[in-house]
C-alpha cells in the first residue's frame, strides 16, 4: 500500500480547495456578467444609440427597458431590444430596430399597452427565442402580420358575435335579443378577423356550438375557444407539415374535420384555405374579457334592428340545413331540406316554429327554446324559411283564366287523386267531385283553397302549380258538374206547360228549396219567394238564372244538376205561389242620378245591404248573378213595392200592387231612379270579402247547443271543430274562404257520397235557419281561438294493422320503433305533437321530392306500394300510439271497428245513431229509413248466445258463407242465406220505392258501398249490427 | 477614571477579544489546538479530533457520504432560494416555475443546480450504501448505522418524489400519478380477494398520498409540505443520527491488519503527549480500551487540517460539477400539466422506473411484495452476516469479487433473459387469458427474480459456507437487476408499455 505523506497531500488539497474555490467563483461571477452585461438587448441599444443624432446621444442611457401594467398583469421587456418601436425615423430599419409600420402606436401608446396584449410572447424574457416563445414549451408565441389582429378582441369585445354581452356571468343567457348591428360589426383593418366574423355568423355554427349561452350543445363551448391551450388540442392527426399551433389546428382542422378530430360530427363547410385561416384566425380571438374596463374600446354603433330571419338562420341553422336550406353536406348529421316545396306545402308555421322551440328529441335539433331564441326570433326564421317558397300563382289572375278540363283531369290524378281519391270521393281529403260539393263552391273558393292549400287539415299550397294548371283543375272540377242547361230549353219547356209541372215542382221544391226558403215560399234563410210583389217583377229568366247559376259565395248553390224540364216545374211551381202575373216593368226613358243613388243607398239601404251590396248571405245585392240578371225595371219596382213579409217595405209614394208596409220615407220615382242606377255600380266588381251575418251574443252559445247537441255535428268535426272523421271546419283559413254561403248551404244540403247529410228540413233533426246561423257563429267563434287543436283523422282500423303496415312500408328507413335509420326520427314527442295527423297523411300521400320518402297514395307513379286512405290512416294511428300507448286496441275487436266504420262512412245518417233508424224519407215505401238495431232477429238469430257464436266465428276471421255447423245455431242454413243477402244489399244498394208510384224519387236510396267498403269492412259493419241487438 | 480607561483599553482590545471568544483558545497552530478546536466548535465536533490515516483515503470511501451531504446542503441552501418565488398552487405553480426561470435573477441557474443535485444524491445515495456494504461497514457495531442510513435512502427518494410534481408540469403530473398509483398497488391483491370494498388499504394510501382521488391541489400541497419541511427536517435528524452514529462506532471501519502493514508516519505524534496529566472520566463510559475505541492512536492525524480539507475540497468539487451541469443543461419543463391528456407512456422518475417495470406484471407485487423483500432484506444484512473477518476490506477479499462478479454475470443473464422471455412471448395472461389474477400476482417475471437470486445466494453461501459471500451475492444480483431494470423501463419501454428497441420507433399515439 502506497505511503501517504501527510504533509504533502495536505498542501496538495489546500491548491486544489483555492482552484476549485476560484473556479466557483468564476463560474458565479459569469453568470451575473450575464445577467448584468451581457444579453443581446444591451448591443442592440448601443447601436441604436449611435444612430441617433449626437445632440439626442447623451441623453440616451443603454438599460433594460419595461412597462409594468399591473392592470393587465403583464410586463413587457420587450422596448429593451424593440427599441426604435416608437421613432418614426427609424422607419424601414431591419428588426429589432425598426418602427411600428401603420399608425396603430398613435391610439395604443406602448406605455399605456405594452406589446404583449396584441403580439404575445413572453414580455418578461430578455433572450430573443425565449421572448418570442419559439422552441420553447410557451403557450403563446409570438404573432404577427394580421394575426395580431386576433389580439384587438381583447379589447374591442364588440367584435364578438353579439357584442359586448354585459349580462353573461358565465351562466347561459336566454330570452335575449340578438341585434342585427352585433353581427354586422367590424374593427377598421382587420380584415382577417371580419371575414372570420362574417363566416362565423353566417355558417350556422351556433346550431351545434353555443357562445354565452346561444346555440347548441353538440359541439364544445365556443365561448372561450380563444383561451385554449396549445396542449388542449390534439395534433396526433394532423397532416404532416402542419405545425402543432392551436391556429394551425383550427385552420386543418376546419378544412377537414374529420381528418384531424376522428369522430367529430362537423361537417366539412367547404372552405377556402383563406377562409379556413380567416375563421380560425376569429377563433383565437373569442376570449374571455380579462382586461380592465378601462381597456374596452367604446361601441362602435347603436345597436339598432333585431336581427333578421336570414341573420338568425345563418347563426343557428345554415350549419346543419346549408346557406341554400338544402340540408346538410354531412353524412352523420341527416338534415331535411327546408327549401323543399312539399315540406314548405304542407308544413304550417306552426309546425316549422313547433319544431324549432322545442326540437325534436332523438335527432340532433335542439330545442331552440332552451339554447337562447325566443319566440320572437323563432317566428323570423320561420318566415324566413317560409320566404323560400315560391309564390304561387296570382288569383285574380288565374280566376280570370279560362282552363282545359282534360289537363285538369290529369292534374287531378297526378296530384290531388292521392288524398280525394281518383273518383273524388275523398279520403284523407274531403270529396270534391260531388255536385253538392261543387254547387255550392265559388270558383274563388276552390282556387284559393287550392292555392292557399290548409296546412293545419295536411292540404297542401300548390304554390308550384301554375296559373293555367290551377285554372285546368278548376275547369276539370265544374266539368264533373255537367252542363248547365239553357235558358231557352227551360223557356220552351214553359211554354209547353205540361200538366203535373206544378205538382213535380212542388216534389222539387220542397226536397230542395224548402229547407232555405220555406215550406211555402215565405222564407227564412234564404228570401222569400211567395210575395206578389216578388213575382210580378220576377221575370222567367230572372228566375231560371237564379236558379241555374245560384247566387255564387252565398248559401244559394248552382242548381245544374236539374234539368231544363224540372227547372220549368220549379218555375211553373213558383208562380203558382201567389195569384199574380208577371208584368214586366217599363224601362224608364231617364237613368237616374247615380251619385244621388249613392247617396240615398248610403242612408236608407246600406244598413241592411250593406256598403258595398254585400248585406249578407241572404240581401246581397252585388252578387254577380244578381246583377246580371236584374234589369233595372225588375231593381226600380222592387224598391218602389217592397216586398211584403220581409223587412223590405215600400218606398213608393204610392206603391200599387203592393202589401209591403211603407217606407218612413218615401221615396220619388226620380230618387229611385237614381239608386237603380247607383246600383249598376256593383256589377263587375272582382274580389268580395265574404260578409258574415251579424250575431247577436247569445247565437255562439246556442249554436255550440247545436254543435254539441242535436245538430251533433261534433260526432264528425271534432269536439272544437278540428275535424275528426269529418274534415276540420272551425278553421280561420277555411272559414275565410269558404265564406258564410258555403257554410250554411253545407249545413243545409249536406254532401252526397260522405257523412255530411241535409241538415235541413229533410233530416233526423232538421235545424231552423236560425239554427244554422248560430251554428256559424259557434265556428266563428272556435275558429278565433287561438287554442286550436290539431286535427285528428280517426282510422276505423287498429293499431295492429297500422303496425303491419308501418313494418312493411316504413320501418326500412324509419326504423322499426320510428328513431330513424336512414330516415328521419319520427318517434319523438315533441314532432308527434306538432305535426297535425294532416302533415302526416299528407307526406305519406304526396312523398317528398329529391328524398327517399316516395309518394305513397293509390294514383302515386313512383311508390313500390300504394296505400289507400285507410291503410295511410291506420299508420297515422299506428304513429299515434308511440304517444299515447293507452289507444292500444285489441286486434280482434269486429263489432268496435264496425262501429267506426258505420260513423265513418256515414251509415248512421240515415239509419241513426246506433242503427235506431227513422229518418223520414219522402215518398219512401217505408214512409222511414229502416233501422238496424234488430238486423240479427232478421237474420234469424233469436238467443244471445247464437249472435255470441256468429260474433265469434267472424271475429275469428272464418267464413260464415263455408261454415258447416255453428253449434248454437239451429238453422245455419237460413242464417246464411240472411246473410249473404245483407251483404249483397250493402255492396249493390237499393233504390227506395215509390209510395206514391207517380211522385218524384225519393232522395234517400241506399248506395253501393262496393267501391268504398272492403268485404272485411262490410264484415265489420255487419258484426256491429248484430252486436246491437237488444234480448229483453 | 480607571473605568473609563478600562473601557478604552477594552475598546482597543475589542477585535482580539472577540476572536478569542469566537476560538476559545489560541489560534490553531499547533495541533493541540487544531484538535481544541475541533473539539469545541459546535460543528467541527461531530468529528473525531483525530482521524486514522486509511479512512483519508480515496479508496477507502470515495467520499460518497460527504458528497451525498454536500448535495444535501445544496438541495437546502437553493430549495430555500427557489422557495421565495415558487407558489404551491395549481394554478399558480406553473407560472412561477416559469417566473424563476426568466425573471428571477440567477433563477434558472438554480433550479437546475437544484434538479441536477437532487439527481445526483440519489445516485450518490446507492453509490454510498454500495461502497459501504462492499467494505462490509454494516457488520457491529455499525449494524444500527445501516439501518439509518436505509432510512436515509429511503428519505431521499420521498424527498426527490415528492419535489418531482412541484414543476406542475405534464412530466411532474403523470410521474406523480404513477407513483401514486405504485402506491396504491396493494388494491391487487384485495381485488383478487373480493375484499376491496372492506379492506383497501391501497386505496388509502393513494389517498393518504394525493388527499384525493386524482392528482390535484390537494396532493400539491401534500407534496410541498413534504417536500419543504417534513422530508428535510426527518433527514436533518437521520443525518445527525447517522454522523453522531459514526464517530460513536469508532470513526470509519478499517482492515483489521491495515496498521501493521504500514509503519507510522513521522509526523504522527502521541495524542496527548503534551499534557500527559491530564485525566479522562468519560473513558469510564466509553466501551473499549481508549477514546479511539478498538485502536490504538497512532496511526492517526489530526482531523484539521487533513480531514477538513479534503472534506472542503471534496465541497469545492462537487459545487463546481452541479453549477457546470446547471450551466449547461437546462432542467426540462414539460407543458402545463392537463389531467385530461395523459401522457403515453406516463412514465415514473427514473428511481423507480425499475419498480414500474415490476408493476408492468402485477402491481401488487412490483409495488409492494418485491419493495418489501427487497427493503427488508437490505435492513437485516448486518443482522444475518455475523461475520467479523475481511471487515473493511473491498468484497473481503479475492473470493468476494470473484463472487461479485459471477453474481453480476448471473444477475445479467436471469433479468435480461427474463426479459426478452416476457417481451417475445408475453406471460401467464397471454397464454391462458382466464386465470385468476391471484397466480399471476404471485407467479411473474418479477417474482421469479426475487426467487432466482434468492436460490443463487442460497446456492453461494452453501457453496462456500460463507454467510458474507451469501450477502455479496445477493445484494450483487440486487443492484444489478435494479440497474437493467431501470435502464430497460427507461430506454426500450414506449407507448403503453410495450417494448420499443428506441424513442424513433414508437408510434405516434397521443
Amino acid at each position: 500500500m502506497k505511503r501517504l505523506n501527510e504533509q504533502v497531500a495536505a498542501r496538495r488539497t489546500k491548491i486544489l480547495i483555492l482552484v476549485g474555490s476560484i473556479v466557483t467563483i468564476g463560474l458565479l461571477a459569469s453568470e451575473a456578467w450575464r445577467e448584468n452585461f451581457g444579453g443581446a438587448w444591451r448591443a442592440w441599444q448601443t447601436e441604436y444609440r449611435s444612430r441617433l443624432k449626437p445632440r439626442y446621444r447623451a441623453g440616451f442611457s443603454v438599460e433594460l427597458r419595461q412597462v409594468f401594467l399591473p392592470d393587465l398583469g403583464r410586463v413587457d421587456r420587450c422596448q429593451s431590444c424593440h427599441i426604435g418601436i416608437d421613432d418614426p425615423a427609424m422607419k424601414g430599419q431591419p428588426q429589432p430596430l425598426t418602427a411600428h409600420p401603420g399608425n396603430l402606436l398613435a391610439k395604443h401608446t406602448p406605455d399605456n399597452f405594452g406589446c404583449t396584449i396584441c403580439h404575445e410572447g413572453q414580455g418578461r424574457a430578455t433572450y430573443l427565442p425565449d421572448a418570442h416563445g419559439e422552441g420553447i414549451e410557451w403557450n403563446e408565441p409570438l404573432v404577427d402580420g394580421q394575426l395580431v389582429y386576433v389580439s384587438c378582441a381583447r379589447c374591442h369585445v364588440d367584435n364578438m358575435p353579439f357584442g359586448e354581452t354585459t349580462e353573461f356571468f358565465g351562466g347561459r343567457v336566454s330570452e335575449h335579443e340578438i341585434f342585427s348591428g352585433q353581427l354586422t360589426r367590424t374593427i377598421p383593418g382587420a380584415k382577417q378577423l371580419n371575414r372570420g366574423k362574417q363566416l362565423f355568423v353566417s355558417s350556422g355554427c351556433l346550431g351545434c356550438h353555443s357562445y354565452r349561452g346561444f346555440g347548441g350543445t353538440l359541439g364544445p363551448d365556443l365561448t372561450h375557444v380563444g383561451d385554449q391551450e396549445p396542449h388542449d388540442y390534439d395534433y396526433s392527426n394532423l397532416p404532416p407539415g402542419v405545425p402543432h399551433t392551436p391556429l394551425a389546428w383550427l385552420e386543418a382542422h376546419f378544412l377537414s374535420p374529420g381528418t384531424v378530430s376522428p369522430g367529430s360530427a362537423m361537417p366539412n363547410m367547404g372552405l377556402s384555405r383563406d377562409d379556413a385561416a380567416a375563421l380560425a384566425a376569429y377563433m383565437r380571438s373569442l376570449r374571455a374579457v380579462d382586461v380592465p374596463a378601462k381597456y374596452r374600446a367604446p361601441s362602435m354603433s347603436p345597436k339598432g334592428e333585431p336581427a333578421s330571419g336570414a341573420q338568425l338562420f345563418g347563426l343557428f341553422c345554415a350549419g346543419c340545413h346549408g346557406r341554400d336550406l338544402r340540408g346538410g353536406k354531412n353524412a352523420k348529421i341527416h338534415t331535411p331540406s327546408l327549401a323543399n316545396p312539399d315540406f314548405l306545402s304542407v308544413a304550417s308555421d306552426e309546425f316549422i316554429k313547433t319544431m324549432i322551440l322545442h326540437g325534436r328529441s332523438g335527432t340532433l335539433m335542439p330545442a331552440w327554446s332552451k339554447h337562447g331564441l325566443t319566440d320572437a326570433q323563432v317566428t323570423r326564421i320561420v318566415g324566413y324559411i317560409r320566404s323560400h317558397e315560391s309564390k304561387g300563382a296570382n288569383l285574380t289572375k288565374t280566376a280570370a283564366l279560362h282552363g282545359s278540363a282534360d289537363s285538369g283531369r290529369a292534374l287531378y290524378g297526378k296530384h290531388c287523386a292521392n288524398c280525394h281519391g281518383l273518383r273524388g270521393e275523398g279520403g284523407i281529403g274531403t270529396a270534391v267531385l260531388g255536385k253538392d260539393f261543387l254547387m255550392l263552391a265559388s270558383d274563388r273558393m276552390i282556387l284559393r283553397t287550392i292555392l292557399e292549400g290548409r296546412p293545419q287539415n295536411g292540404m297542401p299550397s300548390w304554390h308550384d302549380l301554375s296559373g293555367s294548371e290551377v285554372a285546368d283543375l278548376l275547369a276539370f272540377l265544374r266539368a264533373a258538374e255537367g252542363p248547365a242547361v239553357s235558358e231557352a230549353d227551360v223557356e220552351s219547356q214553359l211554354a209547353k206547360s205540361r200538366p203535373g209541372a206544378v205538382k213535380a215542382g212542388e216534389v222539387l221544391y220542397q226536397n230542395n228549396c224548402a229547407s232555405c226558403h220555406g215550406g211555402k215560399g215565405e222564407g227564412a234563410l234564404g228570401p222569400s219567394l211567395s210575395t206578389p210583389e216578388f213575382l210580378s217583377t220576377a221575370s222567367d229568366t230572372f228566375l231560371i238564372r237564379a236558379i241555374r247559376d245560384g247566387r255564387p259565395d252565398t248559401a244559394m248553390p248552382a242548381w245544374k244538376r236539374l234539368s231544363a224540364t224540372e227547372t220549368a216545374d220549379l218555375v211553373q211551381f213558383l208562380r203558382s205561389l201567389a195569384p199574380v202575373t208577371f208584368t214586366p216593368a217599363k224601362a224608364r226613358s231617364d237613368p237616374g242620378d247615380a251619385d244621388y243613388g249613392s247617396l240615398l243607398y248610403r242612408k236608407l239601404c246600406a244598413e241592411c245591404h250593406g256598403e258595398a251590396g254585400t248585406g249578407g248571405p241572404d240581401n246581397e245585392l252585388a252578387n254577380p248573378v244578381f246583377t246580371a240578371t236584374a234589369s233595372d225595371g225588375f231593381l226600380f219596382e222592387a224598391i218602389r213595392r217592397g216586398r211584403s213579409g220581409t223587412k223590405m217595405p215600400a218606398y213608393g209614394a204610392n206603391a200599387t200592387g203592393s202589401h209591403a208596409t211603407p217606407a218612413k220615407t218615401p221615396l220619388s220615382d226620380e230618387q229611385i231612379a237614381g239608386i237603380v242606377a247607383y246600383l249598376h255600380r256593383f256589377a263587375g266588381r272582382g274580389e268580395r270579402t265574404p260578409v258574415w251575418p251579424s250575431t247577436r251574443p247569445d247565437d255562439a252559445k246556442l249554436g255550440r247547443e247545436v254543435f254539441e247537441g242535436s245538430g251533433a255535428c261534433m260526432a264528425c268535426h271534432g269536439e272544437h271543430g278540428e275535424g275528426a272523421l269529418g274534415p276540420g271546419i272551425a278553421n280561420p283559413r277555411f272559414l275565410d274562404e269558404a265564406g258564410p254561403g258555403f257554410v250554411m248551404g253545407t249545413i243545409v244540403h249536406g254532401r252526397e257520397g260522405t257523412a255530411m247529410r241535409k241538415f235541413g228540413s229533410w233530416g233526423t233533426k232538421a235545424l231552423s235557419p236560425q239554427q244554422v246561423k248560430d251554428t256559424v257563429a259557434y265556428l266563428r267563434v272556435r275558429a278565433s281561438d287561438k287554442t286550436r287543436l290539431p286535427r285528428r283523422f280517426p282510422s276505423t282500423g287498429t293499431v295492429g294493422e297500422g303496425r303491419e303496415l308501418y313494418e312493411r312500408t316504413c320501418a326500412k328507413c324509419h326504423g322499426p320503433d320510428g328513431k330513424g335509420v336512414e330516415a328521419p326520427s319520427l318517434n319523438t314527442p315533441e314532432f308527434l305533437n306538432a305535426a297535425t295527423d294532416g302533415f302526416l297523411l299528407a307526406t305519406i300521400a304526396r312523398g317528398r321530392r329529391d328524398t327517399k320518402m316516395v309518394p305513397f297514395g293509390p294514383s302515386s307513379s313512383g311508390g313500390e306500394q300504394h296505400l289507400s286512405a285507410e291503410e295511410m290512416r291506420n299508420i297515422v294511428h299506428f304513429l299515434r300510439s308511440w304517444q299515447s300507448p293507452s289507444t292500444v286496441e285489441p286486434d280482434t275487436d269486429l263489432p268496435r271497428r264496425g262501429k267506426a266504420l258505420y260513423e265513418r262512412v256515414g251509415c248512421f245518417t240515415c239509419h241513426g245513431r246506433a242503427g235506431k233508424g227513422g229518418v223520414p224519407d219522402w215518398n219512401y215505401a217505408g214512409g222511414t229509413v229502416p233501422s238496424l238495431n234488430n238486423l240479427a232477429e232478421q237474420m234469424g238469430l233469436f238467443e244471445p248466445e247464437e249472435v255470441k257464436a256468429v260474433l265469434d266465428a267472424m271475429r275469428a276471421k272464418r267464413d260464415l258463407l263455408a261454415l258447416k255447423k255453428l253449434p248454437p245455431l239451429e238453422d245455419l242454413q237460413g242464417f246464411q242465406d240472411q246473410y249473404k243477402r245483407v251483404r249483397e244489399l250493402i255492396q249493390t244498394g237499393k233504390t227506395a220505392s215509390k209510395r206514391d208510384v207517380n211522385g218524384p224519387p225519393p232522395p234517400l236510396n241506399m248506395p253501393s258501398w262496393r267501391e268504398v267498403l272492403s268485404p272485411r269492412e262490410i264484415e265489420a259493419i255487419i258484426a256491429y249490427c248484430l252486436s246491437l241487438q237488444k234480448f229483453e | 477614571m480607571p473605568a473609563l480607561r478600562e473601557l478604552a483599553h477594552n475598546l482597543r482590545r475589542l477585535p482580539g477579544n472577540m476572536k478569542n471568544a469566537f476560538l476559545r483558545h489560541g489560534a490553531p497552530t499547533s495541533d493541540r489546538a487544531r484538535s481544541q478546536a475541533v473539539f469545541s466548535n459546535f460543528f467541527l465536533h461531530v468529528q473525531s479530533t483525530r482521524v486514522h490515516r486509511h479512512s483519508l483515503r480515496a479508496s477507502t470511501t470515495w467520499a460518497l457520504g460527504i458528497i451525498a451531504l454536500v448535495l444535501f446542503v445544496i438541495l437546502c441552501v437553493t430549495g430555500v432560494l427557489l422557495m421565495v418565488y415558487y407558489k404551491p398552487s395549481a394554478t399558480e405553480a406553473y407560472d412561477s416555475v416559469k417566473d424563476i426561470i426568466y425573471v428571477v435573477p440567477v433563477g434558472r441557474v438554480m433550479r437546475n443546480v437544484h434538479r441536477w443535485a437532487a439527481h445526483g444524491m440519489v445516485v450518490v445515495v446507492l453509490l454510498h450504501m454500495a461502497r459501504v456494504f462492499y467494505t462490509a461497514s454494516y457488520r457491529a457495531p455499525r449494524a444500527f448505522n445501516w439501518v439509518i442510513g436505509m432510512c436515509l435512502l429511503v428519505t431521499t427518494l420521498g424527498l426527490s418524489f415528492t419535489g418531482y410534481l412541484l414543476p406542475w408540469d405534464q412530466l411532474a403530473f403523470w410521474a406523480v400519478t404513477i407513483g401514486s398509483n405504485i402506491a396504491q398497488s396493494p388494491r391487487e391483491l384485495t381485488d383478487a380477494l373480493g375484499i376491496t370494498s372492506s379492506f383497501d388499504p391501497g386505496g388509502f394510501a393513494k389517498h393518504l398520498l394525493l388527499g384525493a382521488d386524482t392528482v390535484g391541489q390537494e396532493a400539491l400541497v401534500r407534496f410541498y409540505l413534504l417536500h419543504v419541511i417534513v422530508l428535510p427536517a426527518l433527514a436533518c435528524v437521520l443525518c445527525g443520527v447517522h454522523f453522531w452514529r459514526i464517530r460513536k462506532d469508532g470513526g470509519l471501519n478499517r482492515p483489521a491488519g491495515v496498521d501493521e502493514s504500514e509503519p507510522e508516519p513521522e509526523t504522527s505524534r502521541p495524542v496527548f503527549s503534551e499534557t500527559s496529566d491530564k485525566s479522562y472520566a468519560l473513558v469510564g463510559i466509553v466501551k473499549g480500551r481508549s477514546p479511539v475505541v478498538d485502536r490504538g492512536p497512532e496511526h492517526t492525524v489530526p482531523s484539521w487540517p487533513h480531514l477538513l480539507y479534503a472534506e472542503m475540497l471534496v465541497l469545492v468539487l462537487t459545487t463546481i460539477v452541479v453549477l457546470v451541469l446547471g450551466y449547461t443543461l437546462d432542467a426540462p419543463l414539460n407543458v402545463l400539466a392537463n389531467p385530461e391528456v395523459p401522457e403515453n407512456p406516463a412514465k415514473a422518475p427514473w428511481y423507480f422506473l425499475g419498480l414500474q417495470e415490476l408493476v408492468s406484471y402485477s402491481a401488487f407485487s412490483g409495488g409492494l411484495l418485491i419493495p418489501t423483500i427487497v427493503v427488508i432484506g437490505l435492513l437485516l444484512i448486518p443482522f444475518l452476516d455475523r461475520e467479523q473477518a475481511d471487515t473493511g476490506v473491498w468484497f473481503s477479499g479475492a473470493a468476494g469479487r470473484r463472487v461479485a462478479w459471477r453474481s453480476a454475470v448471473f444477475a445479467t443473464v436471469f433479468v435480461i433473459g427474463g426479459l426478452a422471455f416476457s417481451v417475445n412471448y408475453g406471460w401467464l395472461r397471454d397464454w391462458y387469458p382466464h386465470i385468476p389474477q391471484l397466480v399471476i400476482t404471485f407467479v411473474n417475471p418479477g417474482t421469479l427474480y426475487v426467487l432466482g437470486i434468492a436460490c443463487w445466494s442460497l446456492y453461494v453461501t452453501k457453496r462456500t459456507d460463507s454467510t458474507r459471500l451469501g450477502a455479496i451475492a445477493v445484494f450483487t444480483c440486487f443492484l444489478v437487476a435494479f440497474a437493467i431494470l431501470t435502464w430497460f423501463a427507461t430506454f426500450y419501454r414506449g407507448p403503453n408499455w410495450g417494448f420499443y428497441w428506441s424513442r424513433a420507433s414508437w408510434p405516434v399515439v397521443h
